[in-house]
């Protein structure tokens, strides 16, 4: 992940903010897509603007029109952060760990899935000291400019600290 | 099985049963008074150990960057609080911002408390928290919301007391009811019955 | 009947309701997984036995000459103090209790199919119950301890079943609010049970009601007000109860809208011959129903979420009711909580299935043309936003117009009606709101939704709750006589006053329809949509700056300000810069100089010539 964004990419943020907050305004249809076009008209004006100086500014006094005209209430998608299910099944999501706990009489009732998460376990210890060293050899000297981590670079390797994303709890119950 | 162990090694001691052992153990060995011995035991319990403290207010640019280190900051946003005395030491002052105002889509160590692991604290971070004071900017401001809300308090207030001064009022006029307006069943005296009789309609 | 036969049934019919609802409680102890399992059809069962046994209990009650059967069995006491566990089912809590039973039977059902797949689904049912329980205990006490018992254990209930979702921050946030809210009103609640205990040596009610004429009863009943300004949601203790719609919606039905929030007009209702002569509580009531039925009904003009508007009518009714509390008239509130929980619970019931139906969507402006897909639904939710509005001859009609034409015909703050009056059209217009966003016009969800309302848990809660909002209202007009007469001759526009502001609400609503789906603008004037939309500010304002100061001052003034006091000015740090001072001034004066030595001799001739002298 790139720590700055580019001017375009900061430009066509606050186009889809403002869509979006026009959106939770004209609640109608027809009405909405009638105000985007004259909103997409106002974006198009100065799109070839060559200047970076007036183009700066005129995202600037974009951003502030924004923040004037915004929605106090913007339409969220339920499962987005603020949103009304957002978080909702967190509290049925428990960390893989607790499996290690369990007695081995629970174990035994599900004897597949056990016997396969030894073999994963065992993977896991096989591939751990490759992905610190891979790591160790990729990082620079500073510490690390970005927190995306490297994907896999030899055949055969697994990417580093895959285990979290193997592991993670599903994110609906059923 | 060697991973599920060590786990289980690490889990944390229940520290209650420790000091209540150690108490025992103070009165049980020592055979003179058990009351002296105890101040050791009771000692222990109290306040932060050295180096859980902040440390000494730094002064030269070398301290400040070893300070900003041991909070895992960069040296430009390290600032500690002023030193007068309050104890802050070289304790950061970060930004008063709520962790309910970081952004909800970066992939954050804790997702609950928003928070990375070996981020450095806020001061009054239990003020901050999730549940707490928010301080997500709100569009409108801060003034001019009290300002509403509490002139619209005011004035539905003053409106109340108005309403108290002025009361509503449709006149009605008394119940009218046949057989002299019960005059009986109002507990009247059946010797002493009116000469004329009410009338209450007109033919 | 003898009394005597009447005690005796009526105590055991009670005994027998609370232990059928006790059953799948005790059962839930036992170590069985197919007991746990199945709980929840235990519940529903149990729920619907006790209200079969709670009607001819009501019969009974009608037919007894004071309308009210009343026991008391010793539970402990001192040398000086007793406190009974005692019962009273008089009329109030022989029609709440079958209404409280049908009602939360009726959402049970409906919670077996909206919590379908929660891993926890049980315990749902289970808390649930206890609530009901705690509130059976509370409309039957009659004693203010037993009563406070009840009190509280609504109050816990409301705070687990918010925070249903314990992972979700908001979840927590508003469980946390309500019960801080809930809190500041139990202040109010202990300071009047120990205003009682203190004065009148009792917490039996009929023993305070006798003994209480010659008290100036205006703080006991300054802490009744709060108590149920804290729990009824009036305005200033009110912003729990939006933010309590974090809980599912089962919770929000039975909780939020028909039974617990009604505690506290319950509680003034049971507390009402205290306040008959009490001319400044009757007058508190009146200004704080009238300011929250009024705020509450602007908040709810500009909301999209489906729930928070419905939760702000509730509040606004809550309102209304604490009016009729202020005109000295109970059991016009007490009527209007009846009807009220009728069609209230099954509003959030068809606010729940159109959430089910839309895959968690609450928000209005992703509704829109549901009555065709969903038919009983909507046809649900017309019925009970018309009985909310006060449509002649549904539920709502006669409790609401009641009040209204109460307070009209009263030489009473004309402001207060004002008010009223306003709010009135305000339910009128909000609900027309709800109405033409959901299930009127165009659909604006997504198409690929498998919506579906064929579930008979479903279909069949909400069927029951519209014929109750059909009916409830006559039915209970029949049995129950209201104590003073009602005022019989009023002049037409009093008489019509309720029905004309409604109808001009509607129009009003209806103009601005019009207007809106125009939108010759793209959004409308902030400063008046702004208000409404953010909840008139007051959770922006005071939930910001009350924890805040609280936190701040707790951190600082008590943790670093008194160890500063203690280390640096007075403690060790103090005695370490007092003996340095002392010993530099000590040192100052050793130096052996011959100055020094002529001083203090001269210093101590001049003190023994004194001693000597005096």
């Amino acid at each position: 992940m790139a720590a700055y964004l580019t001017h375009q990419q900061k430009v066509l943020r606050l186009y889809k903010k403002s869509l979006r907050h026009l959106e939770s305004w004209c609640v109608f249809r027809d009405k909405y897509r009638f105000y985007a076009c004259l909103l997409r008209a106002r974006f198009d004006e100065n799109k070839n603007e060559k200047d970076m100086v007036k183009a700066t500014m005129m995202l600037k006094a974009g951003e502030e029109e924004w923040w004037e005209k915004q929605h106090p209430q913007p339409y969220i998608f339920p499962d987005s952060p603020g949103g009304t299910s957002y978080e909702r099944h967190e509290c049925y999501k428990h960390p893989e760990w607790l499996l290690d706990h369990w007695h081995p009489a629970e174990k035994a009732m599900y004897p597949d899935y056990f016997a396969k998460r030894e073999q994963w376990k065992k993977l896991r210890l096989e591939s751990w000291d490759k992905e610190v060293a891979q790591l160790q050899a990729e990082t620079e000297k500073e510490g690390p400019r970005t927190e995306a981590l490297p994907p896999a670079r030899k055949e055969g390797d697994l990417p580093p600290l895959w285990w979290q994303f193997v592991t993670r709890p599903r994110s609906v119950p059923s | 099985m060697r991973a599920s162990q060590s786990v289980r090694e690490q889990q944390p001691v229940n520290m209650a049963g420790v000091g209540f052992r150690r108490w025992a153990q103070l009165l049980s060995e020592r055979k003179g008074s058990g009351i002296p011995a105890l101040f050791p035991g009771a000692r222990a319990a109290a306040g932060l150990a050295k180096d859980g403290l902040p440390g000494s207010f730094p002064k030269t640019p070398e301290e400040k960057a070893a300070a900003a280190k041991k909070y895992n900051m960069r040296v430009e946003d390290y600032e500690p609080y002023p030193d007068n005395g309050e104890g802050f030491g070289d304790y950061p002052k970060l930004p008063d911002k709520s962790q309910q105002e970081r952004d909800p889509w970066y992939q954050w160590d804790h997702p609950d408390l928003r928070r990375n692991w070996g981020e450095p604290m806020h001061w009054d971070f239990d003020m901050y928290i999730r549940n707490r004071v928010d301080t997500t900017p709100s569009p409108v401001q801060w003034s001019s919301a009290c300002k509403q809300l509490f002139g619209f308090i005011g004035g539905a207030l003053f409106l109340l007391y108005l309403g108290e001064l002025f009361p509503s009022y449709h006149p009605v006029g008394p119940k009218q009811y046949p057989y002299n307006n019960l005059y009986l069943e109002k507990g009247g005296d059946p010797e002493k019955q009116p000469e004329e009789e009410v009338k209450n309609y007109e033919i | 009947m003898a009394p005597n036969t009447h005690t005796t049934l009526v105590t055991s019919l009670i005994i027998m309701i609370l232990f059928v609802l006790a059953r799948p409680c005790l059962l839930s102890l036992l170590p069985k997984e197919k007991i746990l399992a199945t709980l929840r059809f235990l519940t529903v069962k149990g729920v619907l036995t006790a209200f079969f046994l709670s009607l001819p209990l009501g019969v009974l009650v009608l037919c007894v000459e004071d309308n009210a059967l009343a026991f008391s069995i010793p539970w402990f006491s001192t040398p000086s103090f007793n406190i009974f566990f005692s019962v009273k089912y008089d009329l109030y809590a022989a029609i709440f209790v079958p209404v409280a039973l049908y009602v939360t039977w009726s959402i049970l059902v409906f919670a077996t199919s909206y919590m379908k797949g929660n891993p926890k689904i049980d315990h749902f049912f289970l808390f649930l119950l206890i609530f009901l329980i705690s509130m059976i205990l509370l409309v039957s006490s009659n004693n203010m301890f037993q009563l406070f018992i009840g009190w509280e254990g609504v109050g816990i209930m409301s705070f687990l079943l918010i925070s249903w979702w314990y992972g979700r921050a908001d979840a927590n946030t508003s469980a946390l609010q309500a019960v801080l809210y809930n809190r500041v009103g139990d202040v109010g609640m202990l300071f009047t049970m120990g205003w009682m205990a203190t004065n009148l040596n009792s917490l039996e009610l009929d023993v305070l009601f006798n003994n209480a004429g010659n008290y100036n009863l205006t703080p006991p009943l300054c802490g009744l007000m709060l108590a149920a300004a804290g729990k009824s949601a009036q305005f200033g203790l009110h912003p729990w109860l939006p933010a309590a719609m974090e809980g599912p919606t089962p919770v929000s039905a039975l909780l939020h809208s028909s039974t617990m929030v009604v505690a506290g007009i319950f509680l003034l209702i049971r507390f009402s011959p205290l306040m008959d002569g009490n001319q400044f509580a009757l007058t508190t009531c009146l200004w704080m129903g009238a300011l929250t039925t009024f705020f509450t009904a602007v908040c709810a003009l500009a909301q999209n979420d489906i729930k928070k508007i419905i939760a702000f009518s509730t509040s606004s009714q809550l309102g209304l009711m604490m009016v009729a509390i202020g005109l000295n008239q109970p059991q016009l509130a007490f009527f209007h909580i009846c009807t009220h929980a009728f069609f209230k619970a099954m509003l959030f019931m068809c606010a729940g299935s159109f959430i089910h139906a839309l895959n968690d969507e609450q928000d209005i402006r992703k509704m829109g043309g549901l009555f065709n897909i969903l038919p009983t639904t909507s046809t649900c939710f017309t019925i009970g936003s018309l009985a909310l509005i006060g449509t002649p001859f549904l539920a709502g009609f006669y409790s609401k117009d009641a009040i209204i034409e109460a307070l009209a015909v009263t030489h009473l703050n004309s402001c207060a009606l004002l008010f009223v009056l306003v709010a009135t059209s305000f339910t009128a217009v909000y609900s027309l709101r709800l109405i033409y966003y959901v299930t009127m016009g165009q659909p604006r969800f997504s198409p690929l939704l498998a919506i579906t309302e064929n579930d008979p848990a479903i279909l069949k809660p909400l069927a029951r709750l519209a014929w109750g909002s059909i009916v409830a209202g006559l039915l209970i007009t029949c049995i129950f006589t209201p104590f003073k007469t009602p005022v019989m001759t009023l002049p037409p526009l009093a008489k019509t006053i309720a029905i004309v502001v409604t109808v001009m609400g509607l129009l009003f609503a209806l103009e601005l329809a019009k207007q809106t789906s125009k939108q010759l603008k793209h959004s409308p004037n902030p400063f008046t949509h702004h208000f409404s939309n953010m909840l008139g500010y007051f959770p922006l304002v005071f939930h910001r700056m009350a924890p805040k100061m609280s936190l701040y001052f707790g951190q600082h003034l008590a943790n670093q300000m008194m160890d500063q006091t203690w280390m640096e000015k007075s403690g060790p740090k103090k005695a370490s810069n007092t003996n340095e001072s002392a010993s530099a001034a000590l040192t100052a004066a050793q130096r052996g100089m011959i100055k020094t030595f002529l001083t203090l001799f001269l210093l101590t001739s001049v003190l023994g010539v004194l001693i000597v002298l005096y």
